[in-house]
């Protein structure tokens, strides 16, 4: 029997996350044990979750670790070691990319590891591509085109399986229930708490008698109460749930639920683990692409604002990407989940208020025949900037990590975006001649490592200078970024145990770079020609 | 949660014997107990004890 650990340090969203992943590798091999190894304040609560997946479930209670001497802590860390590390592991997962979980993983005894871990010198290692690439984009900037549950996935490596897939019929349910959850961690994240009333209002008048489930922690109990006493609500079943409920309580009640409702967190993740459908609002910091419930029957609606989504730590009092979604729009997403509707753009254009559409973007899953998701945007006519670039890096990096050929059309452009994607070509245009001299001092490089050291700096400086104009691109164009992102993480993890080896791996990423900065050339070139067309003659790009 | 005010100047001390350690020309790998170290650094850091 082998024994695989999974390391997963960050919050419970993430947990269900990991959950999902682990989910499809632990039916498929049954000769894995599957260990899992989280923070107890995360993990306990969920812990007949966890079970259904995980063999073992290793904790990390800080409380238990940290006395207050350095000597008995040592010691504390040491037991829980011993304990763990008592099963012999194949391979360590690091799937939490926060600095703890690093230095966490260096100390599992593993024949290989695959996401963050610390060399013997403590300095940051990350082999693996799957995790290179979470490393240097999912960490920063809007453009990863990867559901976190994919990115798992690819990490841990269960290629080629179908997602879990709920296939009760909500119609049935003679009694609708809706599970309502207004809350989140971040005021930037959650919507105005007076639109709930209204949303309610609003699914109650389309299926009379429902019942609805206020969820929540005890933290919310206040808001959760103005919620319940709105006088709108009047002559509604509501249940205030609101800090009542062990989490695996909460999980009972969701996954009895005809249709979940709220902002982007833990409990969209818990019901997309039932598969139950799902309606989420996307604000703030939240990155739909990478954090859409793994749920072939949810929809997530967020603002076309510019600033969305913001970074987490910008401060922001006017909340623009709140006010552009109205509640009448909730409610029509909610029932059309529920009377099982294809919602598609069809049934967008046909159904809903073109007025609650100028402003937001709609986005319904579908997956590949791999079984890997993406996300599109129904209710929009040309594809977003934005989405263009997470379009253009889902292509590329399914092609170029895992030999996937990602099937699309040749996107439908506004004039605007087509114009910036040209500025884009020119950016990776030179981009590609940049990669290009790379491979050809790396090359330089390899030849010279034994010789002449003035020559070898010399040659080091020029690459170095590669490297920074590589930066210099980057920050001209959105494009570039995660490509040389990607390859600023790929060259700082050269493998190799000798000086020879690591300058030959810097060679290969320097060719790869190259390439893939072709192919973004291309597929750029693709998408903007039609539009160069309508340039010569009508003179509009 | 309880603040952890002793550990930390103690943690901070071998935080501070590890840097040298690793900014010497040739450095020495971390013993398992100096890679530990660093892991609680952390773990006080992110939860705040």
């Amino acid at each position: 029997m082998k024994n695989i650990a999974i390391i997963q340090l960050t919050r419970l969203g993430d947990l269900i996350q990991t959950v999902q992943a682990a989910y499809q590798a632990k039916i498929n091999r049954k000769d894995i044990k599957f260990h899992l190894i989280a923070r107890k304040r995360f993990a306990a609560p969920m812990n007949t979750i966890l079970s259904q997946v995980f063999d073992e479930v290793h904790y990390i209670d800080a409380t238990e670790l940290v006395s207050d001497n350095l000597k008995s802590s040592l010691t504390n860390v040491k037991n829980t070691l011993v304990n763990i590390n008592s099963y012999k592991f194949d391979v360590c997962i690091n799937l939490s990319f926060c600095k703890t979980s690093s230095y966490l993983a260096s100390l599992i005894n593993a024949t290989h590891r695959l996401g963050m871990y610390r060399n013997e010198f403590g300095e940051l290692a990350i082999e693996d591509k799957w995790s290179q690439l979470t490393f240097s984009s999912v960490m920063t900037g809007k453009y990863n085109p990867y559901n976190l549950v994919d990115i798992y996935r690819n990490i841990i490596g269960t290629s080629g399986m179908e997602p879990f897939e709920n296939t009760t019929d909500v119609r049935s349910h003679t009694v609708k229930k809706f599970c309502i959850h207004p809350f989140a961690s971040d005021r930037k994240k959650t919507w105005n708490l007076d639109k709930w009333p209204e949303v309610i209002y609003d699914l109650n008048k389309k299926f009379p008698n429902s019942e609805f489930f206020i969820l929540g922690s005890n933290a919310e109990k206040k808001q959760s109460d103005v919620i319940a006493s709105s006088t709108l609500l009047a002559d509604i079943k509501i249940h205030n749930m609101v800090g009542e409920c062990t989490l695996e309580e909460t999980s009972r009640i969701v996954s009895e639920a005809t249709c979940f409702l709220g902002n982007d967190s833990m409990l969209s993740h818990l019901a997309a683990l039932h598969g139950i459908p799902s309606v989420t609002i996307s604000l703030g910091p939240v990155k739909p692409h990478e954090s859409f419930p793994y749920n072939k029957r949810a929809v997530t609606v967020c603002s076309k604002v510019n600033c969305f989504p913001c970074e987490v730590q910008t401060k922001c009092d006017l909340l623009s990407c709140h006010k552009d979604i109205h509640h009448n729009l909730i409610g029509h997403l909610a029932e059309a989940l529920v009377e099982g509707h294809k919602l598609d753009a069809n049934y967008i254009v046909d159904k809903i208020n073109i007025f609650h559409l100028q402003s937001v973007r709609v986005y319904t899953p579908d997956f590949t025949k791999d079984g890997y998701m993406y996300i599109s945007d129904i209710a929009s006519n040309d594809t977003s900037y934005d989405d263009i670039i997470r379009l253009l890096n889902r292509i590329i990096f399914d092609l170029y990590l895992s030999q996937r050929d990602f099937k699309s059309d040749i996107p439908s452009l506004t004039r605007e975006v087509a114009g910036k994607l040209m500025e884009d070509m020119k950016i990776i245009s030179q981009l590609f001649e940049v990669y290009n001299h790379g491979s050809v001092f790396a090359k330089k490089l390899v030849a010279a490592i034994d010789k002449d050291t003035a020559a070898l700096n010399q040659i080091v400086a020029k690459i170095q200078e590669v490297e920074r104009l590589a930066m210099t691109a980057k920050t001209l164009s959105p494009a570039a970024s995660v490509l040389v992102d990607f390859f600023t993480a790929c060259q700082r993890n050269s493998p190799g145990s000798s000086l020879r080896d690591i300058t030959q791996s810097y060679l290969v990423t320097f060719y790869d770079a190259s390439n893939l900065s072709a192919m973004a050339f291309e597929l750029l070139n693709q998408m903007v020609s039609p539009y160069v067309k309508v340039k010569s003659s009508e003179s509009s790009v | 949660m309880e603040k952890k005010t002793g550990i930390k100047e103690e943690v901070l001390k071998s935080l501070e014997d590890i840097a040298k350690k690793l900014n010497k020309k040739t450095p020495t790998p971390l013993a398992e107990s100096e890679m530990m170290t660093l892991f609680l650094s952390s773990l006080l850091e992110e939860e705040n004890l």
